[in-house]
């Protein structure tokens, strides 16, 4: 047996016909695939629209409705004058303030924002028979720089 | 030059509506040379299915690319055997070459015994010279075609085949003397 002859035998056996089922199994599986593909397509694009349409009208309602908060109104900052403090000679634990030269606080008024409550206490306290008036709490806190005193005030 | 049938295949992809039963007529037109070509180059039905499978649907996603029959089919070839390279890749190592001597008829070879031959010749080879010569022996494509589905060169080709054959005509005389 020459080349030619087994390659002429080869090639009919490879021209053999193949079980149309196979071809068939083949083209029903290639166009199964196809619709799957085509599928989900429709479906992420409705998908994708309808998130679109949900995020543009939350983003409008947020822009309409919930309201800008207003800039807060700073005063210049309050500035003390006042002579300094003077150091006695005495025991160092004590410190003694200067004559009574009451320190001057000039301040820029600053509107504040008072809340409900504290507004209704103070109707309930100008109307007769409210709480009384008190006097508030103050509280000198001496710290190891002679230049600094604490004053906390409570209510 | 255009064909008719592929015009009118390019017009229904086009259409995108009712293109599938196009494509259905396009794959029968098409599905000896991939599905064969397949499962020479694989050696066994399922995996040449999966193949012919793969590479219809890269033939429909890419048909539009396509200008002529001949495109077509130069396009078919050279992408079987890719996707069957990469089969081969994927698949676990297959079993021993069964040896000649297995075969014990002594009747003058049937198509059975000469597909057994093919199959069992095509498997000595390697996996280059397997699809240089199932292009050019068994589908009868002329080198130079060959060398585009491939990728290499003529020479390549040329070398390849001339391996290939030696190799398989070792065998098929050890196993027809067997028979005979």
């Amino acid at each position: 047996m020459n080349e030619e002859d087994w390659v002429e035998l080869l090639r009919e056996a490879h021209g053999e016909p193949i079980d149309p089922a196979h071809y068939a199994a083949v083209r029903a599986r290639v166009l199964a695939e196809l619709g799957r593909e085509r599928r989900p397509l429709w479906r992420w694009t409705w998908v994708r629209g309808l998130a679109a349409a949900v995020a543009v009208v939350a983003v409008m309602v947020a822009v309409t409705l919930i309201p800008r908060p207003k800039p807060v109104e700073r005063g210049a900052p309050t500035a003390f004058v006042g002579p300094a403090p003077t150091v006695s000679v005495g025991p160092p634990a004590f410190l003694v303030y200067g004559p009574a030269t009451p320190m001057i606080a000039v301040r820029t008024p600053i509107p504040v924002r008072r809340r409900p409550r504290a507004l209704a206490q103070a109707r309930q306290e100008g109307r007769p028979g409210g709480l009384p008036h008190q006097e508030p709490v103050v509280i000198k806190l001496l710290t190891d720089d002679p230049n600094v005193v604490i004053y906390w005030i409570g209510a | 030059m255009k064909t008719l049938a592929l015009e009118a295949m390019f017009d229904a992809v086009d259409r995108r509506a009712g293109d599938l039963a196009s494509f259905d007529q396009t794959m029968r037109q098409y599905e000896r040379l991939v599905l064969a070509t397949a499962l020479r180059l694989l050696g066994n039905l399922e995996d040449a299915q999966d193949a012919s499978q793969e590479v219809f649907l890269r033939l429909y996603r890419n048909l539009r690319k396509l200008e002529t029959e001949d495109h077509v089919r130069a396009w078919l070839y050279r992408v079987t055997v890719n996707v069957c390279h990469d089969a081969h890749r994927r698949r676990k190592p297959t079993a021993p070459v069964e040896e000649a001597d297995a075969v014990a008829a002594a009747d003058p070879p049937d198509a059975e015994d000469r597909r057994r031959a093919l199959m069992l010749s095509l498997r000595r080879l390697s996996e280059k010279e397997r699809a240089a010569v199932v292009l050019r022996d068994l589908e009868g494509l002329s080198t130079e075609e060959v060398a585009r589905a491939l990728g290499s060169r003529e020479a390549t080709v040329r070398s390849q085949i001339s391996q290939a054959r030696a190799k398989m005509r070792e065998f098929l005389e050890r196993y027809f003397r067997r028979r005979l």
